[in-house]
């Protein structure tokens, strides 16, 4: 145990100060590259704008459209910066929705909404497509099994 | 005859029904606690399955004894698990406060500390070292270095602890940090930077972490090349189908046959001895001890700086990431409610990633 001891001692004080040689090399490193590369590339802001920086798949026919072309064949276009804040309350809300049906999959009303709209139309068409909506294509129980089931207008039938 | 028609009844021993509890205990804790169930629940399945009698699943011709065989014992899955890691973490706060590095240093001498209480338990010097690395409080690296020093009776113990010390750090640091600072020390806010790290430098640090870091620890080459080719695929920002499938498919994978191939060494005759409380009291040790050497380190930096960093961040050099930095948040704000340390906390979050890594590699370098 001695000699285990021993080497367990010095393999602490060696490799904690490798460790630390390391980690201050890296941090010379570090503030090395600060020094060298102060402040954001120029072009780092373009990364997420361009389809050719972010697309690793070589065959990408994809050319996203120069907005000063397009304004220019058509007088009427609203210039770029103008669309962006539409563009954005337009993403939130989307987002938004897309995290709350995430975040509550029962609690969704989308579908029952939709079936309220569907029966205000009253054509038979439409009741079907929400019925094969709601049962999934399944078949429908048997009539007269005493099964409870939510019609298509959400509320709880007893058979 | 007639045991065949009993199928494996006849073969269950007080062993399997006590590991098999084991396994329904570690997937209650991840499942009702959520005590890192991404790790906690593969493993419990693993032990389940491995302590089935007369089955077969965990020998060496079993699919789990494959998994094992596969990726296991070769250090494959860890790696990956790297992979994934390297490209999951974000190192922006680290290139914003390079000092931080350090504290991911400070917060390994929990590794040695538990190496030497070990060896004086008796462990052998290759066993005490792999129970040390417990303190690194990185899952793969803790495999990685077990899987080539300890007997393999130890590797599921050895897991075991790190992961579930890691879903106790909540619990394990907060009393240390509180005890080791002052009210003073602990609501001191830091100055945040004002200009993000460039394009250039988030590429180049992985590329020279990845030079540098072999050179001084070779045997570190595979647990930092692994980490640092990861985060390059993040930071290029042109294979990002790459980044996103180390960062969710090849991660997800790995750790379902990670923590199967762990939980199938973990059968009735390797983890029913005395020597597995030891293994998960030194664990507990070494994170303590890493978590007080970080804090301490912090206290340096507070008396060097005049007080412009807050020692709490040290508690973050252990490498638990990202729990280890929100603790350091959360301590924070039971003096100051207005104080955000969690990006501050990041940067020795990460180091220590790096740190353990460098020691795993040293640790490997001076005993193999």
């Amino acid at each position: 145990m001695t000699n285990d001891l021993t080497q367990g001692l010095y393999i602490a004080v060696i490799a904690i100060g490798l460790v630390f040689t390391a980690t201050a090399t890296f941090f010379l490193i570090l503030i090395a590259l600060r020094w060298i590369f102060p402040t954001p590339d120029q072009d780092e802001g373009n990364f997420g704008n361009n389809p050719q920086l972010i697309s690793d798949d070589q065959n990408s026919e994809y050319e996203e459209p120069d907005d000063r072309e397009t304004e220019a064949n058509n007088p009427q276009s609203i210039p770029a910066s103008q669309e962006l804040g539409p563009k954005i309350a337009a993403a939130a809300a989307a987002i938004y929705l897309e995290m709350s049906a995430q975040e509550h999959p029962y609690q969704n009303k989308t579908d029952h909404d939709r079936n309220i709209q569907t029966m205000q139309k009253s054509s038979w068409g439409n009741i079907g497509r929400s019925l094969l909506m709601d049962t999934q294509g399944s078949r429908p129980p048997a009539a007269g099994t005493n099964r409870t089931q939510q019609n298509i207008l959400g509320t709880r039938i007893r058979k | 005859m007639s045991n065949e028609l009993l199928g494996g009844f006849p073969y269950i021993t007080v062993g399997n029904v006590a590991m098999m509890s084991i396994g329904l205990g570690m997937i209650y804790l991840g499942v009702a606690r959520r005590y890192e169930p991404l790790l906690l629940v593969p493993i419990g399945l693993g032990v389940l399955l491995s302590n089935l009698p007369a089955t077969g699943i965990a020998e060496d011709h079993g699919f789990l004894g494959m998994l094992r065989k596969a990726g296991l014992d070769n250090e494959l899955f860890p790696l990956l698990m790297f992979l994934g890691v390297g490209a999951l973490t974000d190192f922006t706060p680290l290139l914003q406060n390079p000092s931080t590095i350090l504290l991911g240093a400070a917060a390994q001498f929990g590794i040695f500390a538990a190496l030497i209480a070990a060896i004086l338990l008796g462990w052998d010097i290759n066993n005490a070292a792999a129970i040390g690395i417990i303190g690194s409080a990185d899952g793969p690296t803790t495999i990685f270095v077990a899987t080539q020093l300890a007997d393999q009776d130890l590797w599921g113990p050895i897991t075991v602890a790190a992961y579930s010390y890691m879903a106790m750090v909540p619990i394990i640091q907060p009393p240390i940090m509180r005890l080791l600072t002052t009210k003073k020390e602990r609501s001191v806010r830091m100055a945040y930077p004002s200009t993000p790290p460039s394009y250039r430098s988030r590429i180049l640090f992985p590329l020279v972490v990845i030079i540098l870091g072999s050179l001084i620890a070779p045997k570190a080459a595979p647990l930092i090349g692994m980490l640092m080719i990861g985060n390059l695929l993040r930071e290029v920002g042109v294979v990002d189908r790459l980044s996103q499938s180390a960062q969710n498919e090849l991660i997800n994978v790995t750790t379902i046959f990670l923590g199967l191939a762990v939980g199938s060494t973990m059968t009735a005759e390797r983890f029913l001895e005395l020597e597995t409380i030891g293994i998960f009291a030194l664990g507990l040790f070494a994170f303590a001890i890493a978590t007080a050497t970080g804090v301490i380190f912090g206290k340096i930096m507070y008396y060097v700086t005049k007080g412009k960093v807050n020692p709490l961040i040290g508690a973050a050099g252990v490498s638990a990431v990202p729990m280890a930095a929100r603790v350091v948040h959360r301590v924070g704000q039971e003096e100051d409610p207005d104080n955000w340390l969690i990006m501050h906390a990041m940067g020795p979050n990460v180091a220590g990633v790096i740190g353990s890594a460098i020691a795993g590699g040293v640790i490997l370098g001076l005993l193999n």
